[in-house]
């Protein structure tokens, strides 16, 4: 009986890893909103340090908006979150990817050490 | 035992959480996610985004004047003294930023004093300031293409196969175009967002040998043209114009792409934008390749109190198939909530605001010139490049600039070939002046928000960037390569094509240094001041129409030379003086714009005029903790 719990534990706690370490992980990005494609119809994405043009949705259970975000456009973000292939609904058309944002970070300023 | 069940389960815990909390480098392992075309956008940016250190100004330097060369101030100098033969001259302080990250108001140079000169206190050129605050700041009037068109869509589904896919090839049934009678529907935004589109009925009332000019029904009149109705002949002028216009810019850029996105039988997982490929236009298109002006009620806002803004527009949507077509080659039964481009009229379209064109015909002229630059951009860069490069996005800021420099092309033909079009329909006049006057709200980039209300200072400098850019690198030759490149990125199009053109190597510091030295250094011959030109040897000359592509001088501090209208309605109906004719925003000695300088923005104060005689003044800046990225600059004259 002992064993079988011992067993039953073990299963469970491998189990929530494997599952953590499935392909819908949590990651994190650097750079800014950028606009793309001519007016009226220019369509935001998050345009990455490395260059990758990303779709933007805000996750349904995330504490903020997408017009939040938008109102970022100038500063440099990190946004946490998923990322997704792409639709044929997401804008801009030829985003590289989706983010799905969680949570995001103004990175702009490093803020100087205090001298003692 | 107990206890080892208790470690066992709360190693299991802790692998768990160690792998939530994983947050990889995504964008090191997405080429293993992505297929098909992932090759597109493997630019390099040129400009990254930077976090900055703000600096404390400690340094205490001396430099001499030297005529013509601007000082570069570094952030952490405190206190700087400038010798040589200065007396009567004004120095300026001109702050840059050549990176994407907004630098706050608080990390920007601020000059607290200066000795041996009258200090600069009048902000009088801020002639329509409403309020005390620059944020008050009253903009020019909102124009052209100023709608962000905040469209949503559902989520792709596929209901399920509807029959077999089918091919689709129309190069042998297109329509009998006769004028006057040829009838089609054709898919027009009908909201002042652009999000809502109809399916209505329309006539072509005119042909050119490039293009088709379709009206809708309510927008026709057999009778003199008023309202939103336009007759015969404004059709007529039309298609006569866009004929002019596709032989100069299709001699200048190249022409625009013949080509459409397809698709060949089901599609086995989600639509993406790797789904598609190329095939001629006339597989698809019932009207081939040639262009078709869509006149028609944009917004459906004629008469009514909320205006879309918007005079004319183009969409790569009808560079897609419909969605009976995408159903039909499919064979599967797509949604209209879950196609975006179900509205693809599939085809070369531009869609001309009829009540804008009956009120100036000179906006009919405006508005081809524009739109057509940019179906022959989206040509160029994305559907030119889709099979070696994949999908190439380019920045709308970008986007923008080209199509404004091409009007400025444009100009100087279209202005003798119809009397009713002047420079008060030109850039000159629409952004200029507010480039003068509203600059520090938007930097090289298309800034936007909910509201709107930056789009139009986006284009305004937009444009003097590329009016500058234009003119300083080579004119013709330059914007050929500009919209050629395979860059879809704004600066990184601009260098390449810089240095492929001129063979000079340029960072993004050092064009925005030369860009705000010309702002302020007002010089015959030079920067915005120089005439460019092709001549008939030139292989961009345009032999046909005998035209050269002439760029006029530009001179910011004598905008009412150009014809500009003096004055302007503000928002309490009163005229006013219109802002920015008499040159740019100088902001006084030891000011600086609270709201901070955008990414590849800048700011211009005048700190004061030497007193006679004098050989040095010493300049001392404020508590201000400049950023690391700020790159500022001294110009004396």
């Amino acid at each position: 009986m002992k064993k079988s719990i011992i067993a039953l534990l073990a299963l469970f706690g491998m189990s929530l890893t494997f599952m953590s370490m499935g392909t819908n992980k949590m990651v994190s990005v650097k750079g800014h909103i950028n606009y793309y494609g001519n007016a009226p119809f220019a369509e935001p994405a998050f345009k990455t340090d490395k260059g990758e043009i990303l779709a933007m949705e805000v996750a349904p259970e995330a504490k903020i908006t997408l017009k939040e975000v938008l109102d970022m456009q100038g500063h440099y973000l990190q946004l946490n979150g998923k990322v997704e292939e792409a639709g044929i609904s997401d804008k801009p058309m030829g985003a590289h990817a989706k983010f799905i944002i969680y949570s995001y970070k103004d990175i702009s300023i490093k803020e100087k050490k205090s001298k003692k | 035992m107990k206890r080892d069940i208790f470690y066992i389960f709360i190693a299991g815990l802790i692998l768990s959480l160690s792998g939530c909390a994983d947050f990889w480098d995504w964008a090191s392992n997405q080429s293993s996610s992505q297929s098909g075309n992932s090759s597109s956008g493997t630019y390099t940016p040129t400009t990254p985004s930077v976090t900055y250190t703000p600096t404390t100004p400690t340094e205490t330097k001396t430099v001499a004047y030297t005529s013509g060369e601007a000082i570069t101030v570094d952030t952490t100098t405190k206190t700087l003294t400038v010798t040589g033969n200065l007396g009567g001259k004004t120095v300026y302080l001109a702050k840059t930023n050549p990176t994407s990250t907004l630098i706050k108001g608080s990390n920007s140079q601020a000059v607290y004093n200066a000795t041996n000169m009258k200090l600069y206190t009048d902000t009088s050129n801020r002639a329509a300031e409403e309020s005390s605050e620059y944020e008050g700041y009253q903009c020019a009037s909102a124009k052209l293409y100023e709608k962000y068109s905040n469209v949503t869509f559902g989520t792709p589904t596929d209901s399920g196969a509807r029959a077999a896919a089918q091919t689709i090839d129309r190069s042998n049934s297109q329509l009998e175009l006769v004028v006057g009678e040829t009838k089609k529907n054709i898919w027009v935004g009908t909201d002042v967002n652009l999000s809502t589109f109809e399916h209505l009925p329309a006539t072509l009332r005119a042909k050119g040998t490039y293009c088709n000019v379709w009206v809708l029904y309510d927008c026709w009149t057999d009778d003199k043209a008023s309202g939103k109705e336009i007759n015969n002949a404004l059709a007529q002028k039309m298609a006569s114009f866009f004929d002019q216009v596709y032989a100069l810019e299709t001699n200048l850029y190249g022409k625009e792409s013949d080509q459409i996105f397809y698709l060949t039988g089901p599609v086995s997982n989600n639509l993406t934008r790797n789904s598609f490929a190329l095939e001629d236009m006339k597989k698809l298109s019932n009207t081939g390749t040639k262009v078709n002006l869509v006149v028609c009620d944009i917004g459906a806002d004629y008469g009514k109190a909320i205006q879309s803004g918007t005079l004319g527009y183009f969409t790569d949507t009808d560079y897609y198939p419909d969605l009976e077509d995408l159903n039909t080659m499919t064979g599967q039964n797509f949604s209209k909530s879950a196609y975006p481009f179900y509205h693809s009229n599939e085809g070369k379209y531009l869609y001309i605001d009829a009540p804008s064109c009956v009120s100036a015909v000179a906006n009919v002229m405006t508005i081809i010139t524009h739109e057509y630059q940019h179906l022959i951009t989206w040509g160029r860069k994305t559907m030119n490049h889709y099979a070696s490069k994949g999908y190439i996005l380019a920045d709308s800021a970008y986007y923008e600039m080209m199509a404004m420099v091409g009007e400025d092309f444009m100009k100087e033909y279209t202005k003798s070939l119809y009397s009713e079009f002047t420079n008060d329909n030109t850039p000159f006049a629409w952004r200029l002046p507010s480039f003068n006057a509203n600059y520090p709200l938007s930097g090289i980039e298309y800034r936007n928000d909910e509201s709107g209300k930056y789009v139009s200072v986006s284009y305004s400098v937009n444009y003097a960037f590329g009016a500058w850019l234009a003119r300083t690198y080579g004119g013709a030759k330059l914007m050929y390569d500009i919209v050629n490149n395979t860059e879809g990125e704004y600066f990184s199009a601009v260098q390449s094509s810089i240095e492929a053109t001129t063979g000079k190597s340029v960072s993004i510091e050092s064009l925005l240094k030369g860009f705000v030295w010309d702002c302020i250094v007002s010089k015959d011959n030079a920067g915005f001041r120089k005439k460019v030109e092709l001549t008939s040897t030139d292989s961009l000359y345009c032999t046909d129409k005998a035209y050269g592509y002439p760029l006029t001088k530009v001179d910011l501090y004598n905008l009412a030379d150009y014809g500009v209208s003096t004055t302007v309605t503000n928002s309490e109906g009163k005229q006013v003086t219109r802002p920015g004719l008499t040159g740019p925003l100088f902001l006084s000695y030891n000011q600086y714009y609270t709201g901070g300088i955008r990414p590849y923005g800048f700011e211009f104060n005048k700190i004061g005029t030497v007193n006679s005689g004098a050989t040095s003044v010493t300049i001392t800046f404020g508590s201000n903790e400049p950023a690391s990225t700020l790159k500022a600059y001294l110009i004396i004259e």
